[in-house]
């Protein structure tokens, strides 16, 4: 065989080749259902499950049946996990509001703030605003609760866990129920309670 | 250019002709069974569903397993940049088998096989085996080589298990990166060693990639000081000539390396991490290349509105390709970069750096390098600024880099982008820059003496200019999905040329120019939890003509590119932890020279077991072998293969 040959060998390609091809793709991506949840799903569920653990003074939210407001700072990693999960749901006789913020400023209505991995580098300077007001800072960052955050989670075996800084609640004067802390994987605390 | 030697190749062996419409046809019926089988499985599943999570108790949450599922990092969506971002999971699902192969997922990445150990890797255009308008790191280590300013990139291998993301950009980058980052920046980014505790062991034994051995293990020595050691050995086969006969192009690999991660406090990151590797390329004499390498990195956060790094790398290089060529490189580069902000309006970043490179070459009379011995120098600058116009929906970015080499002297590279983001689902950019391709050690110091070609070396040889136009829209309607298109027009200029001097002789020359226009699609969709898609098309339009000096005879390997490129990957997990993935890619003709156009996927089986094992079943290049890059007696037939790999994690 000389090379144009093998050329023209090269180039053949019957027809019946290609369609058989995209009926290959099509079945290999054959749609199937959901088994176990994501992170983002799971921890959606225990920003939601953590509310009814903690109290806040009543003085933070808008009025006696004022809703609990989670809010998110920087990356969300929810989509719409978090919104499905609460909708229509009430915790202690309050509503559930999400709100998504791009900066501090609006900061003051949260009684929940979960800081997303965007913010790692502008951590300290965040817990730091935040130090002395009633909101329970949650995150995924790693050390959260060791760095000064009140309830870091983390992915142990590909399970979740959570920490608790006893610390930084009450300097914002918020309590932990020690049912929560009894399950944490972890409890940060400087002084013997 | 390759600086391996051509081969005659031995056409003994025959091979069995199989019609390949069969061998597809079983492969479909093979993959329909298994979805159906699966589609029946469901019905007796006890899913959980994520509604159905806040009705579970706390501790029950806590026991619950979740899904290894990689996220694509969001600040991307608003980057001012054609940027593709690979995860480890698409890595991890694709059945890649190295960085060349993980690469093949960017939807904005030329990526051609050119034999078993060589690839030719660029982004809009100006593919080839010495492609030099790219800039590649691996975690800030710059990898490309100044002899030709390009990438071995058989000489790059990295546990992927240990990657966290690779980092594409397509356009230039020139302005934070420097020269090189002409058509694009590629960033292989590895996990920290504080998420890689624990053991790692992989095995694989496949026709292609004949057997692959891996071990990884990450430990902790205090509250805030982890490391990861591992070692990775590969053996893979030689590729096919298109008449079925074997080409000699077996080699192997051994490397070994560790990473430490220190966190003294809140604010600090140090990092250290360093690999060694060798390995033996073709048959005897075979072509032997080694290399040693470390780096370390120190972070520091000042406050919320400043931060500064600083890092320091050594490099070593060796490659001895038996009577032609040799070359012992050793790098040395410091950087430093500081970022801090100016009101609420200035966000500025500089940075200086400093390389040196002790190249040492040594060649025949047919590949010479004049002088032999080269020490390099680089010295860098660059400030930018990224301006808020608009709180949250408009943002200006200017900036340059200055950079002085020893071949060209001083280069500036600046760059203006303009980022609107009406909300946070979608962001309309554009970007103006320079940039600059310097001369590398082949530019001006090859030359070649043979009976038929005199080729002398040229030390005026200057840098190659980019003028880039950019146009982009990214969209992400929800978390799930993201769209993403760019468009740019590239104007050339002092492109490579081949020039013949009066006297007969031949020199390289800047006397080519051209441009170039594109378009570049992609889009990442999960249509339901278990499913994603992701993938993309793109267009190039190239058009180089010589300056018009007299005596210009061609433009030197300035690429063979195809018009049309399409990806698609699918990632799907079934029921009872199996897992079924493939990638498929079309890839259109290359006409210099000539390379037919294909079509092909590689489709994956995953099974996780027992926790804590993985078993994949992978088949590559499915619609059996085709050729990807050059023609002749270079040109060679990526064969069709198959591999199982089981890995362990604890």
């Amino acid at each position: 065989m000389n090379s144009q040959q093998i050329n023209r060998l090269r180039q053949y390609r019957p027809s019946g080749r290609l369609y058989l091809f995209w009926l290959f793709i099509f079945a290999c991506v054959f749609p199937v259902q959901a088994q176990a949840p994501s992170r983002a799903q799971l921890e959606a569920a225990y920003l939601y499950k953590f509310l009814p653990y903690v109290e806040w003074p009543s003085q933070s939210f808008e009025s006696a049946d004022g809703p609990f407001v989670i809010c998110i700072l920087g990356t969300d990693p929810f989509g719409r996990a978090l919104d499905d999960l609460v909708e229509g749901e009430k915790v202690k006789g309050r509503p559930i509001e999400i709100r998504r913020l791009s900066s501090l400023s609006r900061v003051g209505k949260c009684q929940v703030l979960f800081i997303g991995a965007s913010e790692s580098g502008r951590l300290p300077g965040i817990l730091d605003k935040l130090r002395h007001r009633s909101i329970l800072t949650v995150s995924e960052l790693p050390d959260f609760a060791r760095s000064g955050g009140m309830i870091g989670l983390v992915n142990q075996n590909n399970k979740i866990r959570f920490q608790i800084n006893l610390d930084a609640a009450k300097q914002a004067e918020i309590t932990i129920s020690s049912k929560l802390m009894q399950l944490a994987q972890n409890v940060f605390s400087n002084k013997r309670p | 250019m390759t600086l391996v030697p051509n081969n005659e190749y031995a056409t003994k062996r025959t091979r069995m002709h199989i019609k390949p419409i069969w061998r597809i046809g079983l492969a479909v019926t093979l993959a329909v069974a298994t979805s159906v089988a699966a589609a029946d499985d469901l019905s007796s599943t006890n899913e959980v569903s994520p509604s159905s999570l806040k009705h579970l108790s706390l501790e029950a949450l806590m026991n619950l397993d979740i899904t290894s599922v990689s996220k694509r990092p969001e600040p991307y969506l608003q980057a001012p940049a054609a940027i593709q971002v690979i995860t480890q999971d698409d890595i991890r699902r694709s059945g890649a088998t190295s960085i060349p192969e993980a690469l093949r997922l960017a939807p904005n990445l030329e990526v051609a096989q050119v034999n078993s150990h060589d690839w030719a890797i660029s982004a809009r255009g100006f593919n080839n085996t010495s492609a030099n308008k790219l800039l590649v790191m691996i975690d800030g280590r710059n990898i490309y080589t100044p002899l030709f300013a390009g990438v071995f990139w058989d000489a790059q291998q990295v546990l992927l298990e240990d990657i966290d993301r690779i980092e594409v950009v397509s356009g230039p980058g020139g302005t934070l990166w420097g020269a090189n980052a002409v058509n694009g920046v590629i960033n292989v980014v590895t996990k920290s060693s504080r998420d890689t505790q624990g053991l790692y062991v992989s095995g694989a034994a496949g026709t292609f990639l004949q057997d692959y051995g891996a071990v990884r293990y990450g430990g902790q020595l205090s509250s805030n000081l982890f490391y990861r050691v591992y070692a990775q050995r590969s053996d893979r086969n030689g590729t096919e000539t298109p008449a079925g006969g074997t080409v000699p192009d077996r080699w192997d690999m051994t490397q070994g390396g560790f990473r430490m991660d220190y966190y003294p406090s809140v604010s600090d990151t140090m990092t250290l991490q360093g690999d060694a590797y060798g390995g033996f390329e073709g048959h005897t004499p075979k072509t032997g290349i080694n290399g040693q390498n470390m780096i370390g990195r120190w972070s520091h956060v000042i406050s919320p509105e400043s931060d500064w790094q600083i890092q320091a790398y050594f490099d070593r290089t060796w490659r001895r390709v038996p009577n032609s060529f040799s070359e012992d490189l050793k790098t040395y580069d410091l950087d430093f970069q500081h970022r801090f902000e100016i009101g609420q309006r200035n966000n500025l970043l500089w940075g200086l750096g400093y390389r040196d490179y002790d190249d040492h070459t040594a060649s025949t009379p047919g590949l010479l390098f004049i002088p032999p011995a080269r020490n390099l120098q680089l010295f860098s600058g660059f400030l930018q600024d990224e301006i808020t116009i608009v709180p949250e929906k408009l943002k200006l970015t200017l900036g340059s880099k200055l950079e002085h080499n020893d071949f060209s002297g001083w280069e500036y590279q600046p760059s203006g982008r303009l980022a609107w983001t009406p909300d946070t689902k979608q962001t309309v950019w554009g970007a103006v820059s320079r940039a600059v391709r310097s001369p590398s050690r082949i530019d001006s110091d090859l030359a070649a003496r043979t009976p038929a070609v005199t080729l002398v070396n040229n030390p005026n040889f200057d840098s190659e200019k980019c003028y880039a136009f950019e146009l982009g829209y990214r969209l992400a309607p929800r978390t799930d999905t993201t769209l993403s298109v760019s468009t740019y027009y590239n104007i050339y200029d002092q492109l490579r040329s081949l020039d013949a001097k009066p006297d007969g002789t031949l020199i390289l020359g800047n006397n080519f120019k051209g441009e170039t226009a594109g378009v570049e699609f992609s889009a990442d969709y999960r249509p339901i939890d278990r499913w994603r898609l992701r993938g993309g098309y793109t267009y190039l339009y190239k058009h180089l003509i010589s300056d018009g000096t007299p005596g210009v005879v061609a433009s030197v390997r300035e690429g063979d590119d195809p018009e049309h490129q399409v990806l698609i990957q699918s990632v799907l997990d079934l029921p009872l932890n199996f897992q079924f993935d493939c990638v498929a890619r079309y890839v259109d003709r290359l006409t210099d020279p000539r390379v037919p156009a294909y079509l092909t996927a590689d489709v994956r089986l995953g099974w996780e077991f027992q926790k804590h094992f993985e078993l994949s079943l992978v088949a590559q290049n499915l619609t059996g072998p085709h050729g990807e890059f050059g023609s002749g007696l270079t040109a060679v037939d990526i064969p069709r293969s198959y591999y199982a790999m089981l890995a362990y994690r604890y």
